[in-house]
């Protein structure tokens, strides 16, 4: 993603944006709409280069744009769409947890929770690939003195999570992935773009 | 927050001369060695609570890395020996570099290590015992330069020392319930290199 540096000022500058009304906030609609279309663009190439890879493209991925570091570890959940019923292959920013996996439901403090985590939490079990490695396996989204333990590692870990949580007043959810077996079979690259 | 547990020890890393061998690098190692000791009590202690992530410097790595407490078993002690080491997530796997910092020799973890053909290590609160191996051809190239973007110091230590860089693999197999204590004795990497 070249321009992400780009991107992410662009969209910094249009949250610090007043309230606009008439055509002022319809071009702005239209402006928000093409970003996120871009953003879907770029996470359908990292999809795309981490399946082709195995991770080898993809899996480690500078994000200091969003706030980051230049060492994050990526994997690609699998959920289902939950209206759908469409298989979504989605890149995540995850840290490691001895053999667990964690995800932050973040969307860069978006007031919305992404739609991978309203659709895994739709299914008790959830798929997801590291590098060569496909994984089956329960998800849990952790509370209390857990969730403190984990917010103080992956709040260091991806400095950015500090700055979206300021954004929103959704919590942010973490979310542990524990494996409970492997797919032997790989996954096809969809021909149709991953995202809508 | 990550935390230093080898604060006053007057070591950081990449605080290494670049030439192994020296006095300077003598002094600097007795101190990498006693940050190394405070590192795994507090580790071992806490059950990983500590010590599992620390921040490197900006130079040298990406900000927290995550670190495991490797066992080994002396080769000619038959005693337990608990290294921590910095590990690199490699989906279910661990990745370690016997780097020594890039001295001449492999560390005394890497002689134990491959003297038996299954380890032990902890990740947190969690022992696995495993077995293990040495990456080679097409993986080892995949995996070094994952390591070098992951932990810039590695690279720094591979231009030391003409020894190619062991990188090894550890595959859990199972886990361990009962949990480990800290040896008293002084031993290579901690305390007596």
């Amino acid at each position: 993603m070249a321009n992400e540096q780009e991107w992410q000022n662009a969209w910094k500058s249009l949250r610090e944006e007043g309230p606009l009304t008439g055509p002022e906030h319809e071009a702005r609609q239209e402006t928000i709409r093409a970003m996120m279309s871009q953003r879907a663009a770029a996470f359908d190439e990292h999809v795309r280069n981490y399946l082709e890879t195995d991770g080898r493209i993809g899996y480690i991925r500078d994000m200091t744009p969003s706030g980051g570091s230049e060492t994050m570890l990526h994997l690609i959940l699998r959920t289902i769409g939950r209206k759908t019923g469409r298989v979504i292959l989605v890149p995540l920013t995850y840290a490691a947890w001895a053999d667990e996996y964690i995800l932050v439901a973040s969307k860069g403090g978006y007031d919305k929770h992404p739609a991978w985590y309203l659709n895994m939490k739709a299914r008790p079990t959830v798929e997801w690939q590291v590098l060569g490695k496909r994984f089956t396996g329960t998800w849990r989204e952790v509370e209390g003195e857990e969730r403190q333990r984990i917010w103080d590692y992956v709040s260091v870990y991806y400095k950015g999570y500090a700055d979206y949580q300021s954004r929103t007043s959704r919590k942010l959810p973490i979310v542990v992935l524990t494996p409970t077996g492997t797919i032997e079979e790989k996954w096809a690259v969809p021909e149709e773009p991953l995202t809508p | 927050m990550a935390e230093d547990a080898g604060q006053g020890t007057g070591w950081t890393p990449g605080s290494l001369p670049e030439v192994p061998g020296t006095a300077e690098w003598a002094r600097m190692r007795e101190r990498k060695n006693a940050n190394s000791r405070a590192h795994l009590v507090d580790y071992i202690q806490s059950d990983g609570a500590r010590g599992y992530f620390r921040e490197l410097p900006a130079e040298n790595g990406p900000g927290a890395v995550v670190h495991l407490v490797l066992r080994t078993v002396g080769r000619t002690t038959g005693r337990p020996y608990l290294t921590p080491l910095i590990y690199a997530p490699w989906a279910d796997e661990c990745l370690v570099v016997a780097s020594k910092s890039g001295h001449p020799k492999h560390p005394a973890w890497y002689l134990n290590l491959a003297a038996r053909p299954e380890v032990e290590w902890q990740v947190r609160d969690r022992r696995f015992r495993g077995t293990w191996r040495v990456a080679e051809g097409e993986e080892r190239t995949a995996m070094w330069e994952f390591l070098c973007a992951y932990v810039k110091i590695f690279p720094r230590y591979q231009a030391r020392t003409s020894r190619l860089l062991p990188i090894v693999v550890l595959t859990p197999s199972m886990r361990i319930e009962e949990r480990w204590t800290v040896p008293e004795y002084a031993y290579v990497g901690l305390g007596a290199d």
